[in-house]
Order: C-alpha cells, then structure tokens, then sequence
C-alpha cells in the first residue's frame, strides 16, 4: 500500500523550452536506465530476499524511484511544452511528436518503448542485489551524461539531485549486501527438545536402578 | 565495536569492520553516522549525510566521455 504526497520530491521549474533536451531526458523516464525500470525491479525483487532490512531498503528505494519518475516526467513535460512546430522540427523532437503527441511516454531517448526486459529479478537475493548496484551506477552516468548536455540551471539542478540519490542508493543496495551475506553465512542452529522418555534417567532398567 | 577514526565522539559506531574474509565478493563498509546536513543544505546536496556528498564536476565542455 502506498501514501502519495501531492508535491514533487524536488523542486522542477523550467522556463526555457528545449524540445531537444526533452528527447534526451525521457530515456530517464522509461529507457534502459531509467526510473521506472529502477522503480519496478525493487518492487519486484523485495518479495523474495531475505532480511528484513534488504526488504525495507527495496521497497524504500523503489518507491523513490517513482517519485523520481514523477520528476523527470515533470521536466520533460515542462521542456516541451511550449514549443512551436519549427522547434519541434528543427529540434529533431518530430518523430516523437508524430507518435505521442507533447505526451509522456515510457521510451528511451532514441524511441524505443519501455520493456521489462531491461530489468530482472532472478530470485537470488545475492544476484539481485549484484543487480541493483550496477543499476545504480549506470543511472548515475547516464545523470552525468544528461549534464554534459545541458547548461540551464533549471534542469541541471534537480538531475544533480537525481544524480546524489543514486549514490546513496548505492550505498543502501551495499549495506543490504553485507546483511544478506552475513545471514546467508550464518550458522542455524534448530533446537529440538528432548523427549520426556529421554529424561528417565533414574531408571534406565538395568539391574543396578531396579 | 568499531569507533570511527576522525570522527566526533558524538557519531554513531555501527560496524565492525570488514575481514577480507572471502574471495570473489563485494563489499560496501557500513555507514558510520557523524554529522548530518540541515534542512535547506539536504535538499541542495541530495543527501543528509555529508560522507555521501560527491557532486559530479564537468571536466572538459567539448568532451564526450567526461564521466572518467
């Protein structure tokens, strides 16, 4: 179950269109690295680790996946929305706009559609924890990638943002690590209690007891 | 348990640390809490925790691969 708070998780004010730059930073909405497939492979993978602190640092995360999904939603949107046709073609933002319109689609930069093959969730939890530091890692360069591209403080802010979340979430993901490993190493140990037949030491039938 | 070098007496000791204990694995170490950031300075840096604080620093305009 969730709570939804009507408010962004950080500030997005954009005054300058830049349909151009909006092409690029929709690949953080539903592109390889981006948010949504963040969001859905800690939600999807949190149902089979073990730990109760692994659980709670996937389902976190993943939730704040999608309050990030939210923001690059809200940035792509405010960079597009004013355009005119000419910049919408001279930007190169036509063969989105022939498919989606000003809308918000799951797709990568280059137009390919969001598909949950960019994520696993392989019941492991070791593997999937190898998973989502790696995941962490590629969406921060893909943030650096993003900032290269753009020198408008509007949108350079809350990328940086984003960006600094992906390295405390690696930081969480590797935290988890060392608690799944360390449970995975530990020594169980099942206590069986002794049968009360066991116990009749005072009497064991030999000839001495009798 | 394990007290932070350089760090306030005030920080949080959570870990001990880490025996290269196995081969072919990862480690992250534990966070030791020290100091934390205010209200205002979280939002602006994306994190509470100054130790996490690594903002990204354009190395070359004109390059591509900036990120190494």
């Amino acid at each position: 179950m969730w709570v939804y708070e009507k408010k962004l998780e950080f500030p997005v004010k954009i005054k300058k269109t830049n349909p151009a730059l909006a092409k690029c930073i929709l690949t953080q909405y539903g592109g390889p690295d981006g948010e949504l497939a963040a969001s859905l492979r800690y939600l999807s993978q949190r149902f089979t680790t073990v730990t109760p602190e692994a659980k709670a640092t996937l389902n976190d995360i993943g939730t704040e996946e999608l309050a990030h999904l939210e923001m690059i939603g809200s940035i792509v949107m405010q960079l597009s929305e004013d355009a005119d046709m000419q910049e919408i073609k001279n930007q190169g933002f036509d063969s989105y706009y022939v498919d989606h319109g000003l809308g918000i689609y799951p797709a990568s930069a280059s137009g390919v559609p969001f598909t949950a093959a960019y994520l696993q969730s392989k019941g492991d939890p070791i593997t999937d924890l190898y998973e989502d530091m790696a995941a962490e890692q590629k969406a921060r360069s893909t943030y650096e990638y993003l900032l290269n591209l753009t020198d408008d403080p509007d949108v350079a802010e809350p990328l940086k943002f984003l960006r600094e979340r992906e390295i405390v979430h690696f930081q969480r993901f590797g935290e988890a690590l060392r608690t799944v490993q360390d449970y995975l190493d530990s020594e169980r140990c099942f206590v069986i209690p002794k049968p009360n037949f066991m116990n009749n030491d005072k009497n064991c039938g030999c000839k001495k007891c009798k | 348990m394990y007290s932070a070098k350089n760090c306030p007496s005030n920080c949080i000791p959570y870990q001990t640390p880490i025996e290269p204990s196995s081969l072919s694995r990862a480690y992250v170490p534990f966070q030791i809490y020290c100091s934390i950031y205010g209200e205002k300075q979280s939002l602006l840096s994306g994190t509470v925790f100054p130790g996490l604080y690594k903002p990204y620093v354009k190395k070359n305009e004109n390059c591509g691969n900036c990120g190494k």
